[in-house]
This record gives structure tokens, sequence and C-alpha cells, in this order.
């Protein structure tokens, strides 16, 4: 009994995997049909022209920024759609390396966008700036969102849409970890 | 051994059409490829259930030997072609050409051989060969499972991805 059992066991394992195979082999053509429509992330290059090699702090951003080894300063705005799917996939507190400028109409309405996303309470308050009427984006000459711009070393150096979180993830700058504590 | 076995035969067995291109380019007809690739996935899987249930048996360990041995050869004539030729070993989706991991592959194969000829002196139960098999066939599905999980959280990062791309579009 206990052999037809483990043999019964093991008939059933080898449809699973086969089943399996049939599952992998799915995923594979519903990734090359995404590929082939072009749904996958495809960023696209913000030419920023006289903006890069500058110190962020000339147009507004924090003056912490111009020290930055590496970081994104993301651009958002209280009224894209896309904004507020990247904020809802944000994680508290903030990425090492992220900057969010919220370009807002007014203070009340920045308010009302903070109160409702992500950001509210993610203790990197100093990493989220309102910019009120885009007067920041204004000075740099930008009128898209979400768009991550990218500080290196302290000086602007270019800019991406982000058209997605995973997107954003990618261009994240990698954490530096400690080596192994040698006694 | 078994599991690799296993492996190879059922991912030829679910489709045998990557195993008969890869025939075809021996020069066989179609017709002759589709029964030479039927065979290889059917032996695999023989003597995968052989090497479980008898190992000790004179003819599982001189089967795996000359198919080895076949692969081997394949891979020797393979090498002699212009262009490489897919090996399809584990189905469809591996990027392997037939060659030399065939031709090396042999001597990991008749060391195996040679293990089950001097190191099983007694054929094991009914029993404890089903459990072999058992513990074999829910091993190479776990891995494949593992497969699975890590293309669904792909497939649904490009289904998110794609659906933050339409928002984005759709705002400008």
């Amino acid at each position: 009994m206990v052999t037809i059992a483990l043999i019964a066991v093991g008939v059933l394992a080898l449809l699973v995997f086969v089943l399996f195979g049939a599952l992998l082999e799915m995923y594979r053509d519903v990734r090359q049909l995404r590929d082939v429509v072009g749904i996958l992330d495809r960023p696209l290059n913000v030419e920023v022209g006289a903006v890069a090699g500058t110190k962020p702090s000339k147009y507004g951003l924090p003056h912490s920024l111009d020290s930055s080894t590496s970081a994104i300063v993301l651009f958002l705005s209280e009224r894209c759609a896309t904004c507020r799917s990247l904020v809802a996939g944000l994680t508290k507190p903030l990425p090492l390396g992220l900057w969010v400028v919220l370009e807002a109409k007014d203070t009340a309405a920045a308010a009302a966008f903070l109160g409702t996303s992500a950001l509210a309470g993610a203790n990197s308050e100093e990493r989220v700036i309102v910019d009120v009427a885009g007067s920041i984006a204004g000075r740099m000459g930008l009128n898209a969102t979400p768009v991550g711009l990218r500080v290196e070393k302290g000086i602007l150096t270019s800019a991406t849409t982000v058209p997605s979180s995973r997107y954003l993830t990618s261009i994240l700058p990698a954490p530096i970890r400690l080596g192994t504590v040698r006694p | 051994m078994a599991a690799t076995l296993l492996w190879a035969g059922l991912e030829k067995a679910r489709n045998l059409a990557p195993t008969v291109a890869t025939i075809r380019r021996f020069g066989l007809p179609h017709r002759l490829s589709r029964l030479a690739a039927l065979f290889v996935a059917t032996t695999e899987i023989a003597l995968a259930i052989a090497v479980l249930f008898r190992p000790d048996a004179i003819l599982t360990q001189i089967s795996i030997v000359v198919l080895s041995g076949m692969f081997g050869i394949a891979g020797w004539i393979a090498l002699r072609f212009d262009e490489p030729v897919r090996c399809n070993c584990f189905g469809q989706g591996g990027n392997g050409y037939l060659g030399i991991a065939q031709l090396v592959a042999f001597f990991p194969w008749l060391a195996s051989a040679l293990l089950l000829q001097f190191g099983i002196f007694e054929t094991p139960s009914l029993e404890t060969g089903a459990a072999y098999f058992a513990t074999t066939s829910l091993g190479i599905a776990s891995a494949k499972g593992i497969g699975v999980l890590k293309s669904s959280r792909e497939a649904r990062a490009d289904r998110v991805s794609a659906r933050g791309m339409y928002a984005w579009l759709r705002s400008h």
C-alpha cells in the first residue's frame, strides 16, 4: 500500500513538473509578446542642456544635495496619475539617495497630496521638497513629470522620464555597504 | 543521476519539436528524426526509473554508458559542423550547444555507472525504489516550481510597469 502511494506521489509530482514546464513556456511567450508590442519599460532621455554640470542648490534644491555622492531627484506633480502610482510604490522611509520634489499649485494642494501618499510620515521629510507653482522646475526649464534627475558628486548630470516604479527602483543609487569587520 | 535523466526526458517528451530540430541537423529525414527524438525522450525517462528501482541491474548500468556515449558522439559530430547545433538537452529555452559539454559529460556518466556497479550489492526493495522515485519527482517538481515563481514575479512586474507606462502616456 505504501509503495503504491509513493509511486502515485511520484507520478503526480512528475505531472506537476510537466505542467510547470508548460507554464514557464507561457510566461516566456507573454514576455516575448510584451517585448514585440513594446510595452516594457521605455524611459526617455530628457535633454537637460545648460542644467548639466551645475549645482542643485542653484535652482532652489537643498544645499545638502551639493555634497551628495549619488542621488536621484524625482520631480512629481500632484496632477499626474503616474506620479501618484510612483508615490504609492515608495517605501517608508524613502530609499537612500532618493529626493522628491512635489510640484503643486499651492501649499494646501501639496499638503492634501502628501497626506494621502506614502510620503507622509516617511521620516525623511527633509528629502521631500514642495515646489509651489513649479518654481524649482521652472528655473531648470523642466516641464514634464515624472522625471528623475541624476546627481553625481554634487553635480546635476542627466535626466530621464520615470514611467514606472520598477524603473525608478532600477535607477536608484545602490547603497554603499561596509566591508567585513576584521578583528 | 535519475533527476537529471527525468528532467531531460520529460522536457523533451513535453515538446518534441526542439529535439526533432536538433536531430534533423544531423541529416535525418523529419519522420525518422521524430522517431529518434521520441526514442531519446522515452529512453531517458525509462533509464531514470531503472536507476531508481534497479540500480544494481547490469542493463541499467550499460544503458547509462551507451546513452551518454551516444550523446558524446553527437557532441563530437556537432563540433565538426560549420554552424553550432542547439542542444535542447533539457527542452526548449536553453542556450546550450552540442559539443564539448557532451564529450566531457561522458566521463561523469561512466563514473556513475561504475559507482552503481561496484557500490550497490543488492537489489533495493520495491518500497525503497518507490521512495526514491517520489523524492526525485518531488525534487525536480519543486525546482521547476521555483522557476515558475520567479517568472510569475517578473510577469507581474512587467504588468505593473506596463500599467504605469500607460498612465504616463495618458497624462502627456
